[in-house]
């Protein structure tokens, strides 16, 4: 119900649509003090209540409880917010969203340091994945290239997932809840799969048989 | 926006690889060849590359003083020494980068596009407001690095956001920079090869490191404007690659083997 979203214009506090007053401060006290750490005393946020017209004399409540917290509102917004302007939160919700296989995604380029594919299916990049370029899958990820940057796979699918590159150079991979660190570079075709609870690292042309096609 | 660019930003992501270097003996070698070039000093605040060319006591006006509307930009244009038709746009170095939008250095750059055939932006280092400034006019971008690791990790990063803001492959044009052919041959540094696969492109140019380019640039003068230096053909080549011709990149570093004899020669010269 109380929620924040990152923008480019800054934080937000986000409340949707409610019935009883109390729960959403009481949801505040906890949201705020659950990210205690991230504010300073008299950090600036936005308000934005859904459904505003309805609510609009508990308003002034909202913001003196936030005061009270240590911040302050610098705008109150009306409307609702849009997804398209949410980032922070987009990795996180994608994983919570559990089953929503959305296909294959097919991307042709370079994925360059900064970039990243952030995806609720299996993920196919044809091209190099640079150091500090990230791609989180859901499902799968296959890089016809290099894989120097960093790969989570099977967010949303599990262990089953895997990982294919035509070579492997990344320090650091997750398959599902599963997380491991490399320090060899492997020059040829490979798979990265889960079994007996770590992540194991095979030549491609030995496991494919084995792993995945069953 | 023209079939050939014109609108040229220079950025590295890293510091110190030679941006100011580069766009000052870019743009004088341009001017030498007869095109008229104007370089636009992105870096407020810090600025250097009127420092570079010589001309830091001839500034009037600034890039600030055109963007407040004191003075209209070509009024603020500094005219070189020696090239005539070489242009400076100083930056203030009173100003900081906040000071100026995007929007600002577009209008500014499409006050004086008319008046040149090329048009060289300085950026600063880093990727925030300063570098979106110098990179909101410009057509195509001149990525500088050297044969290091960070610096290379930094210009990927810097395609990524140019990517980003609408820039094509083939109108991102990398330079290594500060090459030592020597250490490359023995393998202590990053040969050519080794960039263009660690960035996935090719490289429109190599130009060797040397110690004129130093003496040069503590004189005030780009080191293209002396005779018989080294790096000279680098940029010759790189000029006459961006116009579309085919030009092999090891022809860059020709100049280095003869460059212990030639560094002779121009001893016996100055006796």
């Amino acid at each position: 119900m109380v929620d924040f979203k990152m923008t480019k214009d800054g934080l937000i506090l986000y409340i949707r649509d409610y019935t009883d007053i109390y729960t959403v401060l009481q949801g505040i006290d906890e949201k705020v003090k659950s990210m205690r750490s991230f504010f300073a005393q008299g950090d600036k946020i936005m308000l934005l209540v859904e459904e505003h017209e309805k609510h609009i004399s508990d308003i002034p409540k909202i913001v003196s409880r936030v005061q009270e917290l240590g911040l302050t509102i610098s705008h109150v917004l009306m409307g609702s917010e849009g997804e398209k302007d949410v980032i922070i939160r987009k990795k996180v919700d994608m994983v919570n969203q559990g089953d929503t296989r959305s296909g294959t995604k097919i991307v042709k380029k370079n994925l360059r340091s900064g970039q990243n594919i952030i995806h609720s299916g299996d993920v196919v990049l044809i091209g190099n994945l640079h150091a500090g370029a990230e791609i989180v899958a859901g499902g799968s990820v296959v890089v016809f290239g290099r894989c120097q940057g960093t790969v989570r796979a099977g967010v949303n699918e599990g262990r089953e997932s895997i990982i294919a590159a035509l070579s492997f150079e990344a320090p650091f991979a997750q398959i599902s809840d599963l997380k491991a660190t490399f320090s060899e570079k492997i020059a040829f075709p490979c798979v990265l799969y889960v079994k007996v609870g770590r992540i194991e690292i095979g030549d491609y042309n030995a496991k494919i048989g084995g792993i995945y096609i069953e | 926006m023209a079939d050939k660019p014109k609108v040229f930003v220079v950025t590295s992501g890293k510091g110190g690889v030679g941006k100011t270097t580069f766009t000052s003996n870019l743009g004088c070698t341009l001017a030498k060849m007869g095109e008229r070039v104007c370089l636009l000093d992105a870096d407020i605040g810090l600025k250097n590359l009127d420092v570079v060319l010589g001309l830091e006591n001839r500034i009037i006006y600034t890039s600030f003083d055109v963007v407040n509307g004191t003075v209209s930009a070509k009024e603020a244009l500094v005219k070189h020494k020696q090239l005539k038709n070489l242009y400076l746009l100083a930056a203030s170095q009173v100003a900081t980068k906040e000071m100026m939008a995007p929007e600002d250095m577009k209008r500014m750059v499409q006050e004086i596009y008319d008046d040149f055939d090329y048009i060289l932006i300085d950026s600063p280092a880093g990727i925030e407001r300063g570098f979106r400034n110098s990179v909101a006019p410009a057509e195509a971008a001149f990525i500088v690095t050297t044969p290091e690791i960070p610096a290379i990790s930094d210009a990927d990063r810097v395609i990524g956001l140019l990517e980003n803001y609408g820039f094509t492959e083939d109108r991102m044009f990398i330079v290594l920079n500060k090459f030592k052919a020597n250490m490359a041959k023995r393998g202590d540094m990053l040969d050519k090869n080794d960039v263009e696969k660690a960035l996935a492109m090719r490289l429109i140019g190599v130009i060797p490191d040397s110690e004129e380019v130093i003496i040069a640039t503590n004189k005030g003068i780009p080191a293209v404007l002396e005779d018989g230096v080294v790096i000279g053909k680098s940029f010759e080549n790189i000029v006459r690659r961006i116009k579309g011709e085919d030009v092999p990149i090891d022809d860059d570093l020709k100049g280095v083997s003869k460059g212990f004899i030639s560094s002779l020669l121009s001893m016996f010269k100055k006796r």
